[in-house]
């Protein structure tokens, strides 16, 4: 096991693993105030509407914050250490975190435009993972 | 309206002695604590009427729900208020709050407040770390691996990034808690630090390294709490509170709105509420489990400007003999983090400052002190203002 088995405690959650197992990254946005939310709900936070829409997104943005993280919590990602925790802030203004994808990169910092891109774990966990923005999609 | 500010005052506090409680349960030691700090008041337990807990991190099966309640029966007293206060570390700042504005209401007149962890004997080690790995959001933040140390460096990244902070000036976060620690029999860690065995210490999450994360350690505290007007038969110098707020802004770190400003609504309640300024502290208990913390509470409390708290801790302004010294008991950096009582140890020295009876080193003439509780990851802050009456 390389990571956390995700066992989401919502049915928003669920849906939202469920597509990225299938390689789509779903955010949800408001049909009533069009405002964009992360983590997804019932409910708009902005407005309180239930009028939510789930739509596929690019996974485009930017670094907002990161840590190279070299003591994991717990043994199987130890041996993955180190590796780079990041909060992304998306292009429509929500804020995901993420983990920088395994790769021949530099790693990016603060500001740098970045991709979430579908990863496949070795535990077969579907993850979005950070990849430079210029990188080709891995499969 | 009933004024809260003023109507009551502690008079009585027990700690734990050292950092660790070998063979002690934790509802036993909550009840040996609540003893001598009735002692502490010179009141007999019979004059309690009203308990507070923040239950703990490892409870016995008794011990799940209705702590407060539990712990009362333990003790052989019947309360006529009780109260479980779950919001995580801050309780300990809260709970005088509560007590505060129970005993100005009219709903009881003595408070007994209590928190302890065994953390370490009661749980194995290994369930105390298993614990602490899993602390995040479930769906959209464990899945990435994150740390407590790594939420905060996060926090650090955009400290460094928006203002310019160092890792040399968080280093010196960490220098200065173990000066203060240096005259606390009870701390953890008393020997001589300096800014560079702190950036040598081997990277956690950078930019935080070891000695930037404090230390779970074992213990507890408890404090009385009564109407002003009874505190006068009390042994003790009456500590009064004259202000409390709180300020919440997130749970978990993927839904804060900022990374660097999450606090400043609690202080500015609290202080608004006595009526003074942040120049009027004599000294200032801050909640330093990571030395980022520490820079982002002064900047919070308004002891400086935004971005300064770095510059702010490197001029020795925080430091033993500086203009506003920081927790002179040598935080939770170096006395150490006590579980869910991690930083109850604060209140205690705070209220032995005012009583002018610190067995740590007593701050001059100290009249006003503060105390800023943080719970999660930045997310829930509570803040008291105390006046040696």
């Amino acid at each position: 096991m390389t990571g956390p088995q995700i066992t989401p405690a919502s049915a928003e959650a669920e849906h939202f693993w469920k597509a990225v197992q299938q390689g789509q990254l779903l955010l949800q946005q408001c049909l009533d105030c069009e405002r964009w939310q992360f983590y997804p709900r019932t409910f708009c936070t902005s407005c309180s509407s239930f009028h939510l829409k789930w739509q596929e997104v690019s996974g485009n943005g930017i670094i907002y914050a990161c840590t190279l993280i070299h003591r994991a919590p717990s043994p199987a990602l130890q041996e993955r250490t180190p590796y780079l925790l990041c909060l992304v802030e998306l292009a429509e203004g929500v804020r995901m975190m993420s983990r920088l994808a395994d790769g021949d990169f530099a790693a990016p910092g603060i500001g740098d435009a970045v991709r979430l891109v579908i990863h496949r774990e070795p535990d077969g966990t579907w993850l979005p993972l950070v990849v430079p923005e210029k990188m080709e999609i891995q499969p | 309206m009933t004024k809260i500010s003023g109507a009551a005052a502690i008079v009585g506090v027990a700690r734990t002695p050292g950092y660790s409680t070998p063979g002690r349960y934790s509802l036993e030691l909550h009840a040996a604590l609540c003893l001598e700090a009735l002692a502490d008041a010179g009141l007999r337990k019979e004059q309690v009427d009203a308990i507070l807990t923040a239950g703990c991190d490892f409870p016995t099966y008794t011990e799940e729900v209705a702590h407060s309640a539990v712990l009362s029966e333990h003790l052989g007293i019947s309360p006529q208020y009780t109260y479980t206060v779950d919001i995580g570390t801050p309780a300990f700042v809260k709970m005088v709050e509560i007590a505060a504005t129970a005993i100005a209401t009219g709903l009881c007149h003595t408070v007994l407040i209590a928190c302890a962890e065994p953390t370490v004997s009661s749980a194995s080690r290994r369930a105390a770390v298993d614990k602490m790995a899993d602390f995040g959001q479930p769906d959209f933040e464990l899945p990435f691996g994150p740390t407590i140390p790594a939420f905060y460096a996060l926090i650090a990244s955009r400290f460094m990034h928006e203002y310019g902070t160092t890792p040399e000036q968080l280093a010196r976060v960490a220098v200065a808690m173990r000066r203060h620690a240096a005259a606390n029999a009870d701390a953890r860690f008393r020997d001589p630090l300096t800014t560079n065995d702190v950036l040598r210490s081997r990277p956690i999450a950078e930019p935080l390294r070891l000695l930037d994360c404090c230390l779970t350690t074992e213990g507890g505290a408890a404090v009385v709490v009564t109407a002003r007007e009874r505190a006068g038969d009390t042994p003790h110098h009456p500590v009064v509170l004259l202000g409390a707020g709180q300020a919440f802004s997130h749970e978990h770190l993927v839904a804060a709105p900022s990374l660097t400003s999450f606090a400043e609504g609690s202080a500015a309640r609290a202080f608004g509420m006595a009526g003074i300024t942040p120049s009027d502290v004599d000294v200032a208990f801050l909640y330093d489990n990571f030395t980022i913390s520490v820079i982002s509470q002064l900047e919070d409390l308004g002891f400086c400007g935004r971005g300064e708290g770095g510059q702010f801790v490197e001029s020795g302004t925080i430091d033993p003999g500086g203009r506003l010294p920081v927790n002179p008991n040598g935080g939770l950096l170096s006395e150490g983090h006590p579980g869910r009582a991690g930083g109850f140890f604060h209140l205690v020295e705070a209220v032995r400052q005012l009583r002018h009876d610190s067995r740590c080193l007593q701050i001059d003439d100290a009249e006003i002190a503060v105390v800023h509780s943080v719970g999660g990851i930045m997310s829930n802050h509570a803040t008291a203002v105390l006046a040696r009456s």
